[in-house]
């Protein structure tokens, strides 16, 4: 018979789900999992299977004829949408790096210990707390060519002569579109890079200044090493809410003049809700997606690369 | 990730159904009146006290709200009314009789919305049997009296998917005190050696226009007037506006009754008129005032009432608005004539209708039956200028006391053509507003522009399977 003080015990049957980590976490994880499958992966999941699909809302409720990659091959040759993804990666280009100029510069002096630094900072992100349909709207009427007020200010500085049609000129719209942008957007970039910021070790800093480092040096090697995470988050955020800006083109241009202020998503959104061709708006939306895709993956290695470099 | 889009796929693949076959629901056979009752609104409504209809509509909610408490005061019967923007209303009309999800229960639909809702099924109810349907029909409710368009998408056959609840003419608004001044009067002859009179070709509207702003005159806020408040913006008004000069000029060149898009789908763009008037427009934005390109229906309306403009091309529906001194700075010094080239816009506008997935479609057709009476629609006009959808109104003493222009009236009626009302209406405006807005902010070859938009309506005809 076996000794049962030297024979090692059994260890216990698990009795609930506290008990199976496993299980616990699963169990949590399920409403979430089930609110994503809902809002996320069914509605990308149809849009995927209706692009491989002829559908004209205004002939079928559902779709009509399978057409394969029709659909795709006719994106790819779509001169518009190239010219709307171009132009978009314009519009993301110079308003990205203006809002990341912008924040990194408020989050800088601002990382210091001065007074009513709390008011300063909860000023400064209010663009950020406004919905975009009442930012167009307050644009709108800062953009109006009688009546608003920048071509109020900029008259009054003797900088321009007689009032502009911001939104209505090819020449300007875009621009007018992206000044609105960044302000709406910097003080994400702000948020963002002052909580990078707060994470850098003041030794660093004394030591550097120990060893007669200058401030350009100090930010040239402490500073931006240390933000490259923020700066991944940022980039790849950013560029998707670029690549999805819809509001403030659908409230102020419709796209317009022309299709000078057409951006990715608008062409889309017309394409599949305005002349009704579901098939090949969720085409493009696919496409869309894969652009979104490639370019975040693109940005975060680049970034990573320089992060591993650095370190 | 790829295993989570296959098990959707996967899924929405199995719930998919195939498209049912549209079934058109047999009219019932009409009920015998009991003798001698004579019809009222509160009895026709009685089987249907206390249900709630939601009503979409683009504008006039105030006065709609009106009406609706009033209707139910007498039927029980409770309108929601949602205002919302045209092309949000386009959009939500159609999603919900597409996919029949009846979030409204009745709602005004243009022309070409109805023709959309009734293209592959009958998103629509036939109201034919509702009139048909003594219980439910007004006796004093004239079909023949309302002004329909010639054809009309809403008549199909016997079927009646929508009735008018006010009507799209444009009309020529003017300044008659300007025109009536000696001092223009001589001027202008001097200048252009015929007597000034509100413009008749679309020539003496690009003259009348360049007079009124090349000579100085003041608005009513004392800073320079002038000729004309032309559609800018890049929105649906470019085209009401521009049909309007094309038409015309074929019209004056002897094309009996020309239309945009004839029954073959050769469109007007085909023309060298089509060239012509699109220079003419173009040339004659210059005597609109600054940020014309940010003018649109309402905004083109708001400058001629606050005294800027000396002319205005707009819908009929201005004439209440633009005679009310609380609304317009120039209430008596307004006159209507007909739109230069005498060959706009005079169709039916928006049509009263009744989704097909109501679940109170006899409710919602005594509210639209209500709605487009001969009195209702008068009052409608006066509380929130909807404009009229009956001869009788538009002929009516009170009316032509009010407004004295009988004779623009019949022309426009007489001479003008119908809206269009093709299902695809939306994509050819819009790609009319695309070209047509960066020729105007950037110029460019007039002829290229016209051939552009041609060969983009021409490319949705073909989508749409009406032309090879």
């Amino acid at each position: 018979m076996a000794n049962p003080v030297l024979r090692p015990a059994r260890p216990a049957a698990p009795r609930g789900r506290r008990d199976n980590p496993r299980l616990f976490g699963w169990s949590v994880m399920l409403p979430c999992l089930i609110v994503l499958l809902i809002v996320g992966v069914i509605p990308i999941g149809y849009t995927l299977y209706v692009s491989f699909f002829k559908f004209r809302f205004l002939d079928s409720a559902a779709p009509t004829a399978f057409v394969g990659l029709a659909n795709f091959a006719a994106g790819l040759q779509d001169a518009r949408f190239w010219s709307s993804l171009g132009r978009t990666f314009v519009f993301a280009g110079i308003a990205i790096p203006l809002e990341v100029i912008i924040g990194l510069g408020l989050a800088i002096l601002l990382n210091r210990n001065i007074r009513g630094k709390g008011v300063v900072r909860a000023l400064l992100i209010l663009p950020y707390m406004i919905s975009p349909i009442v930012l167009a709207a307050i644009w709108k009427m800062m953009y109006d060519p009688q009546y608003g007020v920048i071509n109020g200010l900029l008259m009054s500085a003797g900088l321009i002569r007689e009032q502009m049609t911001w939104l209505s000129d090819p020449k300007t719209a875009l621009g007018a579109l992206i000044f609105a942008t960044v302000w709406q957007w910097y003080p994400f970039s702000f948020l963002l890079l002052s909580a990078g910021l707060e994470t850098i070790p003041a030794e660093e800093y004394e030591a550097a200044a120990i060893d007669g480092a200058s401030g350009f040096q100090s930010f040239r090697y402490i500073t931006l090493p240390h933000l490259l995470a923020s700066f991944t988050v940022l980039l790849v955020v950013r560029t998707i809410d670029a690549l999805k800006t819809f509001a403030l083109i659908f409230s102020l241009t419709r796209g317009g003049p022309g299709t000078s202020t057409e951006l990715i998503s608008y062409y889309v959104y017309q394409t599949t809700f305005g002349d009704f061709n579901v098939g090949y708006g969720s085409a493009l939306g696919v496409l869309l997606m894969l652009v979104m895709m490639v370019v975040s993956l693109w940005i975060s290695r680049l970034l990573n690369r320089a992060i591993l470099g650095e370190a | 990730m790829a295993l989570f889009v296959l098990s959707a796929l996967l899924l929405t693949a199995c719930a998919q159904k195939p498209a049912a076959p549209a079934t058109t629901p047999a009219a019932p056979a009409p009920a015998t009146p009991a003798a001698n009752e004579p019809w009222t609104l509160e009895k026709a409504a009685e089987p249907y006290k206390g249900q709630r209809i939601a009503f979409w509509t683009p504008t006039w909610k105030e006065g709609l709200d009106k009406v609706a408490a009033e209707f139910k005061a007498k039927t029980g019967i409770e309108v929601e009314v949602t205002a919302m923007p045209n092309q949000q209303l386009f959009d939500k009309f159609i999603l919900d009789v597409k996919t029949g999800q009846g979030a409204f229960d009745a709602a005004m639909a243009t022309p070409s919305v109805v023709a959309a809702a009734l293209k592959g099924q009958e998103g629509i109810v036939d109201l034919s049997k509702f009139m048909k349907n003594a219980k439910l029909f007004d006796p004093a409710w004239n079909k023949d009296d309302v002004i329909w368009d010639k054809p009309s998408p809403a008549l199909v056959g016997e079927k009646v998917f929508g009735v008018p609840a006010n009507q799209g003419a444009l009309f020529l608004y003017y300044r008659k005190d300007l025109f009536a001044d000696p001092k223009h009067k001589d001027a202008f002859k001097a200048k252009y050696g015929y007597d000034l009179k509100p413009p008749a070709t679309i020539k003496e509207l690009g003259e009348v226009s360049t007079y009124f702003t090349e000579t100085e005159w003041k608005a009513e806020d004392g800073t320079k007037g002038y000729g004309i408040a032309h559609f800018g913006k890049k929105d649906e008004g470019l085209l009401w506006e521009y049909e309007a000069y094309v038409l015309g000029l074929l019209k004056e060149g002897g094309a009996k009754e020309p239309l945009m898009i004839e029954a073959d789908y050769k469109t007007a763009l085909t023309t060298d008129a089509a060239v012509k008037a699109l220079e003419f427009y173009k040339n004659n934005l210059k005597n609109s005032p600054p940020g014309v390109f940010e003018v649109g229906n309402l905004e083109n309306r708001n400058l001629f009432a606050q005294g800027k403009v000396a002319m205005v091309i707009t819908f009929q529906s201005f004439l209440t608005v633009v005679h009310d001194p609380a609304k317009s700075k120039v209430a008596d010094k307004v006159a209507v004539a007909q739109v230069p080239g005498h060959r706009s816009r005079a169709g039916g506008g928006w049509h009263a209708t009744v989704n097909a997935k109501s679940k109170y479609p006899e409710a919602a057709y005594l509210w639209i039956q209500y709605l487009t009476s001969k009195d209702v629609n008068w009052q409608l006009n006066e509380l929130s200028s909807i404009g009229l959808n009956r001869y009788s109104n538009w002929t009516d003493p009170r009316f032509l006391k009010s407004y004295p222009y009988g004779d623009a009236y019949d022309a426009t009626f007489k001479e003008g053509y119908p809206t269009p009302s093709l299902p695809e209406y939306q994509t050819l405006h819009k790609a009319f507003g695309e070209e047509v807005s960066a020729y105007f902010a950037s110029g460019g070859d007039a002829k290229t522009v016209i051939q552009k938009i041609n060969d983009k309506w021409t490319q949705t005809f073909k989508e749409a399977g009406y032309v090879k």
